[in-house]
């Protein structure tokens, strides 16, 4: 069955990676011959290299042609997605007064291959990866983006790397399984976050069996899933059963009340590899915990298993969720380990690549425009070129560097 | 006569005429260069440098000097004041820290008014607001600056501290340790970087501790006026 997905899903990639590569062939032919002849106004020299910001806000419009090019994000949305934006980006969107996001290419393939899937398949799996800071973060926000506008329901976890490390973290025994562990705070906070992402979605979804959380309390079949949310927050003790019990159900309702579910996980290699000493959770007795003895994982991990339908899972792999000795390379298999390798596998692998030079100089003439660079030598075309050279075009390093000067 | 003049005109005058003002006029400066007299001074604009050197350019036979430091950084990542700040706050040569600190701190200062800035409205509003970090920077260094300082001169065994003019050099190097050590004074917990930006945006508009300091040393120098012929 496997390979049969895995046949499928390369034959439309393929197909979508042909379309991408016509149409840009077709924009990067800028020059113009018949400008020289024809008597219409010649345009501008430096025209399309000002030009860094789209009036198209919808996410599921943008093409090719919107590649490099920034759209500002409403506030209603801005409030799903901002719980997996870095922090230093919020701030940047706050000193700037608006929140705006480019449209990058790995975005739009994978927005390609969403638009074309056959739902009724086993859960295709797509990994993003790249160098650290070059993007998969917003390319994942942007689909999210995306599959929020079209009514998908949204499972996110914003950095996995959140779960399986830590100092003073309560980690209790679970009520579920005794050899399991429950991070009761962790759990509310997910939950919180599932609540505000599927705002009015999940009114007409109702569990189909019945949980008995302790001897008096139980939730019987046809309980809403706003009501378990409420009793995961109000009990935290019993907050990662909740977890659990709402992602079994929305595996098993899926095919049947025809949903879309979207599993978006960052950082996915901290569910399959392991901590030192110093920086993994630990139990009472001082042991250390592996990422599958933890609930939260636990059930994330039968999320990206393929034995449900009518869901996509979008991971991204980052150094960060790796030990520091474990941060040589930024490839997939490297990162994720034998394990996490053999569980995901297959997948279709996503390059998020450092910004070209259309997109580094958009991103620079963005600053100027939110009078962010003050440098006078900075907006100098010598000084954009030494920008892009300094930070090697990668978006994080560009930020950085453009902000002391 | 002579003498009362002497000493009226160094009553008036001697607290502006010391420093390098008659060091410059009276005594010519020392030949300090490492460099031979024979080495000529070298080329840095780009444009020049690229159209090359004419056959019986004197250059062609003399040896050239290195360019120093500050010529030959891009200005983007370089100014003579933040280095100078970064070095003073050095401690025990961690200097990779103090670097992130000072990068840090103008990137609080930009976050600052550059918000300011994009909320602002009107276009009259916008123009009042500076952006530039490095020049509220220096404006806040510049408004620590005192112009008088105290030396310690003994007298027939009492010791006076007796006012004079502050040097260049001085005054820069004071303004920039009286914001720092004002910084280090408060709460440990607190970033450095958080503690700087406040002190300088105070700085900035002439209040804060740093500018306390320096009106301090100013009475202090007002009071002791009389000693002014001791130095």
């Amino acid at each position: 069955m496997a390979a049969s997905i895995r046949q499928k899903l390369s034959s439309v990639a393929s197909r979508t990676n042909s379309l991408l590569r016509k149409s840009v062939t077709s924009i990067e032919h800028t020059p113009c011959v018949c400008s020289c002849y024809s008597t219409a106004a010649k345009r501008l020299e430096q025209e399309p290299r000002t030009a860094f910001r789209t009036n198209e806000t919808d996410p599921r419009k943008h093409t090719i042609d919107h590649v490099g090019l920034y759209y500002s994000v409403p506030d209603e949305e801005m409030a799903v997605l901002k719980t997996g934006v870095h922090p230093w980006h919020l701030r940047m969107m706050k000193s700037f007064n608006e929140s705006c996001m480019m449209v990058r290419k790995p975005a739009l393939e994978l927005k390609g291959y969403l638009d074309k899937l056959n739902l009724k398949h086993p859960v295709p799996r797509f990994l993003l990866y790249g160098r650290r800071g070059s993007g998969k973060t917003m390319t994942m926000q942007h689909t999210i983006q995306c599959c929020h506008k079209n009514g998908w329901i949204i499972v996110h976890v914003p950095w996995a790397g959140q779960w399986v490390r830590g100092w003073y973290k309560e980690v209790a025994v679970s009520t579920y399984k005794p050899d399991r562990y429950d991070l009761p705070a962790d759990s509310a906070e997910w939950l919180n976050h599932f609540r505000a992402q599927n705002q009015g979605k999940l009114t007409g979804l109702k569990t189909t069996s019945e949980y008995i959380w302790t001897k008096r309390e139980k939730a019987e079949a046809g309980t809403s899933f706003d009501e378990i949310i409420n009793f995961g927050l109000s009990r935290l003790k019993f907050s990662s059963d909740c977890v659990g019990v709402l992602l079994k159900e929305l595996r098993e309702q899926a095919e049947l009340k025809g949903l879309k579910v979207l599993v978006a996980v960052d950082s996915v290699n901290a569910f399959y590899v392991q901590w030192n000493q110093l920086n993994a959770l630990k139990n009472i007795e001082k042991k250390k915990l592996q990422p599958g003895e933890i609930s939260l994982v636990h059930n994330f991990k039968k999320m990206l298993n393929p034995d449900w339908t009518h869901g996509v899972a979008i991971c991204a792999v980052s150094e960060e969720a790796n030990d520091e000795d474990r941060r040589e390379n930024f490839t997939p298999v490297y990162l994720l380990g034998q394990e996490g390798f053999e569980a995901l596998d297959p997948f279709v692998p996503i390059f998020v690549p450092e910004y070209t030079e259309k997109e580094a100089l958009s991103n620079i003439n963005y600053f100027i425009d939110r009078n962010w660079i003050q440098n006078a030598h900075g907006k100098t075309d010598e000084g954009k070129k030494e920008l892009m050279f300094v930070s090697n075009r990668n978006p994080f390093n560009l930020a950085k560097i453009c902000a002391q000067s | 006569m002579a003498t009362s003049f002497k000493l009226f005109s160094s009553k008036i005058f001697g607290v502006i005429l010391r420093g390098p003002f008659i060091c410059k006029s009276f005594f010519p400066k020392a030949h300090l260069s490492v460099y031979n007299p024979k080495y000529v001074e070298p080329v840095l604009d780009k444009d020049t440098l690229s159209k090359g050197l004419e056959d019986d350019d004197i250059r062609q036979h003399r040896p050239i000097k290195a360019p120093t430091t500050d010529l030959s950084v891009s200005p983007l990542f370089y100014d003579d004041d933040v280095r100078k700040f970064t070095n003073i706050m050095m401690k025990g040569g961690n200097k990779e820290r103090v670097r992130e600190i000072t990068r840090r701190l103008l990137e609080n200062i930009k976050h600052l008014q550059v918000e300011k800035y994009n909320k602002a409205t009107t276009d009259e509003e916008k123009s009042q607001i500076e952006c530039n970090p490095v020049t509220i920077f220096k404006q806040a260094v510049e408004n620590c600056k005192p112009l008088l300082t105290t030396i310690r001169v003994v007298k027939s065994g009492v010791a006076y501290r007796v006012p004079v003019c502050a040097r260049p050099s001085d005054q820069r190097f004071r303004a920039m340790k009286w914001i720092i050590d004002s910084c280090r004074d408060k709460e440990r917990r607190i970033p450095m970087e958080n503690k700087l930006t406040w002190e300088i945006m105070d700085a900035y508009n002439n209040q804060g501790k740093a500018v306390r300091k320096k009106q301090e040393v100013h009475r202090i120098c007002e009071s002791n006026r009389a000693y002014a012929h001791l130095r």
